[in-house]
Parts: C-alpha cells; structure tokens; sequence
C-alpha cells in the first residue's frame, strides 16, 4: 500500500530494480516506487488545477496510466520526467474538461471563497490586502494551458529550457508565452479587481 | 488588493505556491492501488501485435497486391474524372497532410450522406493539429504522453503499442515497413510497421515539433534550433549537413520537384536541394513563423506571421524554382493563417478567427482572391482535406465539417470528443485524432 512503509518483499530494493519489477506487473513494486513521489506529484497538480478534487483526480489518472504503460517505457532513467509529462497532460485534459462544463469564476465577494490567509497556500505577513487571494483567483480565470505554464514556471520552479523540451516549443517561444501568460494573469487579476 | 502594487515575480511565486501542508491525502494511494489492481499493463507481447509473425510474409503480400490494385483502379478513375486532378493518388495517407508536398487532397472519395462516428479509441495523451497515418488498413497515432499506437481502420481494434521516453507533438509517417516519429526531446525513431520494434535512432540538435515528410528514401524535418535534416528512411544516417534554416523550425517541411520547402521564425522561407542539401533560395514573408507550406503546379503557398500578434498575417504564393513572391492574400481579420489543402486553383486557409476561407490562386500565382469562407465556432488551427470535390473542415468547436469545395456549402457535420487535429481522407471514411486523446473515424455505417 502507498504511503506506508514498503511491504517486505520490495523493502530495501533499490529505485532500478523497483522500476523492473513493476514494468513486469508487481503492483507492490510500483507502490513502492509512488511512495517517495506521490506528494510531489500532487502539489505539481494542485499547483496547476489549484482544487484538492482535481489534483486528486489528476495525479490518480496519472499514475494509473503509468502503471498501464511502464511495460513500453523504453529509456527507464527518465521515470521522473516521464511521470510528471503524464501528469501535466492529465491535468490539462482534465481542466479542459471542466472548462467544457461550468466554468466557476469566483469574485471577491464569493461566499464560498477562503478568507485571506486561509486555504492551502503559503500564508504572507504582508498580504494584508488580499493580493495573493486575488491572484489565485485571476490564476483560476486563466486557460489550461496558461496555467500550466505559469504553474511550472513559478511554482515548479522549471528552467524554460526544461519547460520547452517538455512541451515541445523553442525557448524563445515558451519565452513568449510565459510573457504572454503573465499579461493574461494581470488582465484577469484588474478583472478581479473590477 | 492595493490598487497601486506591482504584479511582481516573488508575488505571482508566493500566491500559487501551495503551502508545505499540501500533500497527497492519506487514501490517495489506496485508491491509486485500487486502480491499478484492476488495469492490465499494456506490454509489446506478440499477441498484442496486429500481425502475427508467422502470417505477417502473407498478409504482407496480400496488403500489397491489394494496395496496387486499388492504386490502379484508383488511377484509372482520377484520369476520368472532370474534377481537378488530385496530386496524390494513393489510397493511403502516410503521413502528415497525405503526402510530402503536404496538399492534402486525395482521392477520398470519402463519406456520402450523414455519417457517424464509426469508432472512437482513446490514447494515452493528447494529439495537437497533427494527423494519424493510415496505410495498408491501418491507423498509425502519436500522442504526447509519447505513445504510439496503431489500430484497425475497419474497426478501430487495437494492434501493437510503444512508449517511447518522450512526448510527440508531430504527425507519424509511415514508408517501406517502417514507421518514423519524432520525439519533443529531438530523437527520431523508426519502428517497425508490423510489430512496432525499434529499427533505428536518430537524433537532432533541438527539440521537435515538426513533422517528418518522406520521399525517396529520405526523412525531412526540422528541429528549433533551426536545422533541417535529412536521415536515410533505412538506415536513419544522415545524408547531408544539416541546413540552417536561419531560425526556429517548428512546422513541417515539404518536398517537391527534387526540392524540400522549410518555414522558420522570422519570416524566412527556404528551399533546399534533396539530393546535397544545398540552399536553393530564401524567401523573406516578414516577422513570425511560417507554418507548413504547401506544394503543386510550380507554386508554394505560404502563411507569414504566426504565433507573432504583432505581425501581418497573410498567405503568399511563392515560385517554386526561384523564390520570387508573387501574390498575396491578407487576413481580414488580422489573426493568424495556416494554409491548408491545396488543389489545382484553389487553396484552403484556416484561422483563427473562426473561419476557413477558400482563395481561387490563378496559374500565375499573382492573384489570390476569397470564393467562399466558412464559419466554425472556434479558432480553426488544424488542417483541412479535399476529396473529391468535398472540403472537410477540422472546426475549432469539435466538430468536422464537410463542406462543397465549390461553394462552401454545408454537406454534413459531426461533433466529436476533443478538438480535432488534421484530417486524413481514405477511401469513404475520415480519421482524425483530438487534443483530448481520441482516434476517430467518420463514416457512413454499413
């Protein structure tokens, strides 16, 4: 079981031998291998999704299609990048979707809203103006993949270089649009304000 | 929010950052576990494959002479026809925009009357404006979670599956047994067409989005470092020093005429010989990048200025031999162009502001004036097809259009999962495959 010590027969084993095992269907060997990866891999959704369900749905979408294709994964040194390039494109195939349905643009006047300082954030002393609170919410206003973008760039910390290999754009490109996404950020941020 | 603070780096970075109390929850992965107890791994056993290897030499056979026949009889009938002649005769559509000149208009003939979704398959990640690859009865798709995976035109019945170790974001191609995909990281890799094993490969200076074209024996495409390659189909060595294009190459080249057509960033335009890789020309069509050109009738139809808002969006054509820019076409809208299927006298434009529009292109290439647009209900990006008279339209609202190539008018439409991505013509049916995951095909249920 994730999240609990390894069961005895993978204790001990080491990340190659896991990632063999579990590529031949031992489902505990790939519990194992999740174990020390699955924290990160939900905060990388729920930057990009900023919803505990979403991030939920997404990172379980994702592992679950990794275990279905870890057999074919050829170059098997690459599982992290390989595991988070599941995961984006699940949260965009899953943002897309709920864009398909209601989209839910929250105002500062939300009932539903957290307060400032509350909810699964960083809380900042100086925030004493709700700034942060705003542009989460400006954040929510945004394209799936605007968001990705800014979430790995900002959150993820990713080099563009790393972004654009990931996304398969030039850096010059991935230059442009993080300029972009951010000018779409403020724009949704002054509608926010409005 | 204080009206008078700056949007600034550290507060973007603070605001989205989730706290270190965010963390996956407790059951998290007894659900995940759940899950995976009941999904079977996907493995390249052999009885996954789609030919068994002792039928494969037979079934071979049988595809080919049955491929030769209809090539034939398929012939005969586009030399009858009073419709324009279709450059691509083949019944196939191997690669992306049916073929290296990249027009994409082909035999068809396509669906008659209201046809449905005959199938619809779902792959591991999305598929962006690029094409699947139809040959010999089978339907060849790359996906961005970097897996490739073919299945039965007929039915849609899954053969072989691969995972290679990076996203894709450009069309398969598919030529003697062999399939060639493009990795984003810049690997190229060849598999084998029957049982998806790894033949050879290859790998350029940068990433790629662009699609590889095949002629002769040779594989054409570009990386974003701006180089143009050409690798050997059996072999995967390259056959001459990479061309510098001058900036990002990120579309498909075109090959024609013993010349390969690139577009790169910056508005620039080459042709480069086949056979040394020697620069032939290059053509200046202003700021931006140019997307794929398309190739017939000595005229190269280009599109300036995309993914560049600041640019002047239009659609040139371009002399084949020389380069000389001779007509053009400016968007009405001023939003980006993409220049789609390209028949004898006309040529079809996708945009982003909703439209497609069909320019008649006189045999000069001087004039180029709109003869119908049709509307979609969203930002059309991916490229169109023409068969048999018919227009078939990829709009930017799910939905497949098929229109009159003389008119525009409506013939039939059909919504589908995902936003569709370049649409293949084979015999009656379409396929098409979507940002959401999905391989489809249209077509009239027997």
């Amino acid at each position: 079981m994730l999240n609990v010590a390894r069961s005895s027969a993978v204790s001990g084993i080491g990340d190659p031998e896991l990632l063999a095992m579990a590529a031949d269907g031992n489902a505990d060997a790939f519990d194992a291998l999740l174990s020390g990866r699955l924290d990160r891999l939900y905060r990388m959704a729920f930057s990009i999704t900023r919803s505990e369900a979403d991030a939920r749905d997404a990172t379980q979408t994702a592992c679950v299609q990794a275990w279905r294709e870890l057999p074919r994964l050829r170059d098997r040194s690459r599982l992290d990048p390989w595991l988070s390039q599941i995961l984006i494109n699940s949260c965009r195939m899953l943002l897309r979707g709920r864009r398909r349905g209601s989209v839910r643009e929250l105002s500062m006047d939300d009932p539903d809203r957290p307060l400032p300082g509350q909810g699964p954030f960083v809380a900042a002393a100086s925030d004493q103006f709700g700034e942060a609170d705003a542009i989460r919410a400006a954040f929510e206003r945004l394209d799936p993949s605007t968001r990705t973008l800014l979430a790995l760039h900002y959150v993820e910390g990713q080099p563009l270089a790393e972004i654009a290999r990931s996304m398969g754009q030039p850096v010059g490109t991935i230059k442009w649009r993080l300029s972009n996404a951010r000018r779409a950020l403020e724009h949704a941020l002054k509608a926010e304000q409005r | 929010m204080n009206e008078h603070s700056v949007l600034t780096d550290d507060a973007i970075r603070r605001a989205l950052t989730p706290s270190a109390s965010v963390r996956a929850p407790m059951d998290l992965g007894a659900s995940i576990r759940a899950a995976i107890d009941t999904t079977r791994q996907q493995r390249p056993s052999v009885a996954s494959r789609l030919l068994a290897p002792a039928a494969r030499p037979v079934r071979i056979l049988a595809l080919a002479a049955l491929v030769a026949l209809l090539a034939i009889v398929g012939l005969l009938l586009a030399i009858g026809r009073q419709h324009p002649t279709p450059l691509n005769l083949a019944l196939d559509a191997p690669m992306f925009r049916g073929g290296p000149d990249r027009t994409n208009v082909v035999l068809g003939p396509g669906p008659s009357g209201r046809p449905t979704i005959l199938w619809d398959q779902a792959v591991g990640g999305p598929i962006n404006n690029n094409m699947p690859a139809i040959v010999g009865g089978v339907v060849y798709v790359a996906d961005g979670s970097g897996g490739v995976s073919v299945f039965r035109a007929a039915d849609g019945n899954p053969g072989w599956s691969e995972m290679l170790t990076s996203s894709v974001n450009a069309s398969p191609a598919v030529a003697d047994g062999l399939v060639i995909v493009a990795e984003a990281d810049g690997t190229i890799v060849a598999l084998d067409q029957a049982t998806g094993t790894n033949r050879w490969t290859a790998h350029t200076a940068g990433p790629v989005r662009s699609s590889p074209a095949i002629a002769d024996g040779v594989v054409y495409l570009g990386d974003m470092n701006g180089f143009l390659y050409a690798f050997d189909l059996a072999t995967g060595s390259e056959r001459w020093r990479p061309f510098l294009a001058g900036s990002d190459i990120t579309r498909s080249p075109a090959v024609a005429g013993g010349l390969v057509y690139v577009g790169a960033g910056g508005g620039l335009l080459s042709a480069v010989d086949v056979g040394t890789g020697a620069q032939a020309w290059q053509a200046s069509l202003g700021p931006g990048e140019i997307p794929t050109p398309s190739v017939r009738d000595g005229l190269v139809m280009a599109a300036s200025g995309a993914d560049d808002p600041a640019a002047q969006h239009a659609v040139f054509a371009v002399d084949a031999k020389t380069g000389e820019k001779l007509g053009s076409w400016p968007s009405p809208s001023g939003q980006d162009l993409y220049v789609g299927a390209f028949d004898k006298g006309l040529v079809l434009v996708e945009s982003q502001d909703d439209n497609v529009y069909a320019l008649n292109v006189s045999a000069d290439g001087r004039t180029l004036t709109e003869r119908w647009h049709f509307e979609t209900g969203g930002p059309v990006g991916s490229s169109t097809a023409i068969a048999a008279g018919v227009a078939y339209i990829a709009g930017g609202d799910r939905t497949v259009y098929a229109v009159k190539e003389a008119t525009g008018d409506l013939l039939w439409m059909v919504e589908v999962t995902g936003q569709p991505g370049a649409i293949a013509v084979v015999g009656d049916r379409v396929y098409l495959a979507t940002d959401l995951g999905r391989v489809i095909a249209i077509g009239n249920t027997p």
